[in-house]
């Protein structure tokens, strides 16, 4: 990471100077410990859970781990801090630019040699890099689980890397709606509308599918695809697993990937299939256009400026 | 003062060979034969909706002159540089920047242009050092080169002692000379500043001016706009003045006294106590205006006062506080 941060902090002086000025404030460290705490509260919870239900199970109030329990933490600690994650990105990435335009720094940036391509990049690069930074410092929650047993490494492996990789998309997306909105109001104000319409509006447009098909006297499930953009969906099919145990908690993950990627399901999109870089790939493609509309509004010179 | 229409030369040349097209300086004809300019603009046109902000403007900004832009607010001075800077497209005409067109080929007027904008925004968490460091690695300006570059920016516009102050508790004097070092970053043959004196106290003033002669003597072209007449008519060889997006006078301080001299006026003061106007066309009407008085019997002159030789006059004069 280090010789990685120190060749784009060299490629690029915007992402060099937003990490100095981060190091000097105490925002990301206290976002950072806030995190860090939700998440400890959050592995300390799904273990009670854990060995909570299989107490009931076994009847005999003997507390014992079941090999599932180190799957459910796991999945547990991922899935809110995905959460998090997508609640703090837009408020930390769609000032990038137009808070730029605001303080009036940016039109002295635009006519270095940089280029838009350069302030746009490094202002990815920076929200990005407190995303990896998050990420790796919740690291060691996320091994808790893999010791205790039950989860295979490739499974946490794919959960942190979709995670990031979903991450560093809607830090993209953040940065864009900063170039495109001229006020970073209204860009913080789209980033999250973007995010929830991503999260709820995809499970909105299944539902009513659904409704309609029962009307027409069609009880299978709809499709899942309209859920490829969700966000939550996408990780889930990379951290969650089928487990043949109907009757306990499977894990968040695994509940979302056995409601939407069940293979002997109608309707449902095959869970042998890389489902996770489907989603990927749509998440990443809409935030590709949105990429080309704020760089275009990047573009000098303008017929206006602001 | 109308200037004669010129053709505009081809921006970009067609590579015979490539058949591509290649960006090379090229130069308008000139406005004065035999000066060469940084900065030539013709028939420079910018319309926004109804109000047209800047209407044909040509001009020729020549090489190791201080150029200055006089209008009041609203005339169409930051629309004029932001075309020149590469920021802003004009609704027509073209203009030549260091030899490059600023609409197609931005980058490379960018190499050579230093744009101070009338507005200094500052960063947080940024120290005076570290904000021209961000800037020379901005302008691509080599690593090795910061040690002594930015010491001997900040020396330049009297910043050495801030040079590990934070940006953002700099007083606005400060600022805009920390504004100016950022322009000077890659060290550009021209340096446009819009306004780059508002907001300083008298001697903060007269010392940036003397940092823009030094500048000049340093070989550097350098295009200013003001409000503050005096200030211009002082350091400029050259002087414009603009209202309401139009070109109404350019040429030296003294060459544009002269030329909008022909309705200056005369006071004269009697012994009787009286005084009087008159009107003259030029200098020798105003000597046989001074004979006749002189020869008058009947009332002995005490006093005569040229009016309207300062550029304060004649903007006045000139102007008509047009507002669009
Ligand atoms: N983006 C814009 N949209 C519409 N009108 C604009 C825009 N930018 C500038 N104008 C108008 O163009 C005219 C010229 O403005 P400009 O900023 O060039 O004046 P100026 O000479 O720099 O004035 P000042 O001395 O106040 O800085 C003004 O009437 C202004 O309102
Ligand atoms: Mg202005």
């Amino acid at each position: 990471m280090s010789a990685f941060a120190a060749a784009f902090q060299n490629l690029n002086p915007v992402f060099d100077r937003e990490l100095r000025q981060r190091s000097r404030s105490g925002r990301s460290v206290i976002l950072l410990s806030l995190l860090l705490t939700a998440l400890t509260g959050i592995l300390y919870v799904a273990h009670l859970a854990v060995t909570q239900e299989s107490r009931n199970q076994f009847n005999g109030g003997q507390e014992m781990v079941t090999n599932t329990a180190g799957a459910v933490m796991f999945e547990s600690v991922l899935f809110v801090e995905l959460a998090l994650l997508l609640l703090i990105i837009p408020g930390i990435s769609s000032g990038a630019i137009s808070g730029e335009r605001d303080r009036q720094t940016l039109i002295p940036l635009q006519v270095t040699l940089l280029g838009r391509f350069g302030i746009f990049m490094g202002k990815v690069g920076a929200s990005s890099s407190f995303v990896l930074l998050l990420i790796i410092a919740s690291a060691p929650l996320l091994a808790i689980p893999y010791l205790l047993g039950g989860i295979s490494l490739t499974r946490i492996m794919l959960g942190i890397v979709t995670t990031l990789l979903t991450g560093i998309t809607y830090a993209t997306l953040g940065v864009s709606c900063s170039a495109f909105f001229r006020r970073t109001q209204t860009a913080t104000l789209m980033s999250y509308l973007i995010v929830f319409l991503a999260i709820f509006g995809s499970l909105v447009i299944w539902v009513v599918i659904n409704i309609v098909r029962s009307a027409q006297g069609d009880f299978s499930p709809a499709p899942s695809w309209p859920m490829l953009i969700n966000p939550f969906v996408g990780v889930a099919d990379a951290a969650g697993d089928f487990t043949n145990d109907f009757s306990s908690f499977p894990g968040p993950f695994s509940g979302l990937k056995q409601g939407f990627f069940g293979d002997n399901w109608d309707g449902r999109i095959a869970s042998n299939q890389p489902n996770w870089l489907y989603s990927l790939a749509v998440q990443i493609t809409f935030t590709g256009a949105w990429v080309v509309l704020g760089l275009r509004k990047l573009r000098l010179p303008q017929k206006e400026i602001d | 003062m109308s200037l004669p229409p010129q053709p505009a030369a081809p921006i970009e040349v067609l590579d015979s060979g490539t058949g591509l097209s290649i960006a090379s300086p090229v130069s308008f004809e000139a406005l004065q034969p035999g000066v060469e300019a940084v900065v030539s603009a013709r028939h420079l046109t910018k319309v926004y909706g109804p109000l047209t902000a800047l209407h044909d403007f040509t001009i020729d900004i020549p090489r190791g002159s201080i150029y200055g832009i006089i209008g009041p607010n609203g005339a169409g001075k930051s629309t004029a540089f932001s075309i020149l800077a590469t920021l802003l497209q004009p609704t027509a005409g073209a203009a030549l920047v260091c030899g490059f067109d600023p609409t197609s080929n931005p980058k490379a007027v960018r190499k050579r242009m230093g744009y101070m904008p009338d507005v200094m925004g500052v960063y947080e968490r940024l120290t005076v050092a570290e904000y021209l460091q961000f800037h020379a690695a901005a302008y691509r300006v080599p690593r090795s080169e910061w040690a002594s570059l930015v010491p001997g920016l900040l020396e330049l516009v009297d910043l050495d002692v801030k040079a590990n102050s934070l940006v953002d508790r700099l007083s606005r004097g400060m600022k805009q000379r920390l504004s100016l070092a950022r322009a000077m970053v890659h060290d550009p043959e021209l340096l446009i500043l819009d306004e780059p004196a508002s907001g300083l106290d008298p001697r903060a003033r007269i010392e940036f001016r003397q940092l823009l002669v030094a500048l000049q003597e340093m070989g550097k072209t350098i295009l200013i706009s003001s409000h503050i007449l005096a200030e211009l008519q002082q350091m400029c060889s050259d002087i414009a003045v603009i209202e309401a997006g139009v070109l109404l006078a350019s040429g030296s301080p003294d060459s544009i006294i002269h030329q909008l001299g022909n309705g200056r006026s005369v006071k004269v003061s009697f012994d009787d106590g009286t005084t009087e106007t008159f009107s003259v066309t030029d200098t020798a009407d105003q000597a046989s205006l001074l004979r006749r008085l002189v020869n008058d019997d009947e009332r002995t002159v005490v006093e005569f006062t040229e009016l309207t030789t300062d550029l304060e006059g004649l903007f006045l004069q000139i102007t008509q506080g047009i507002v669009q």
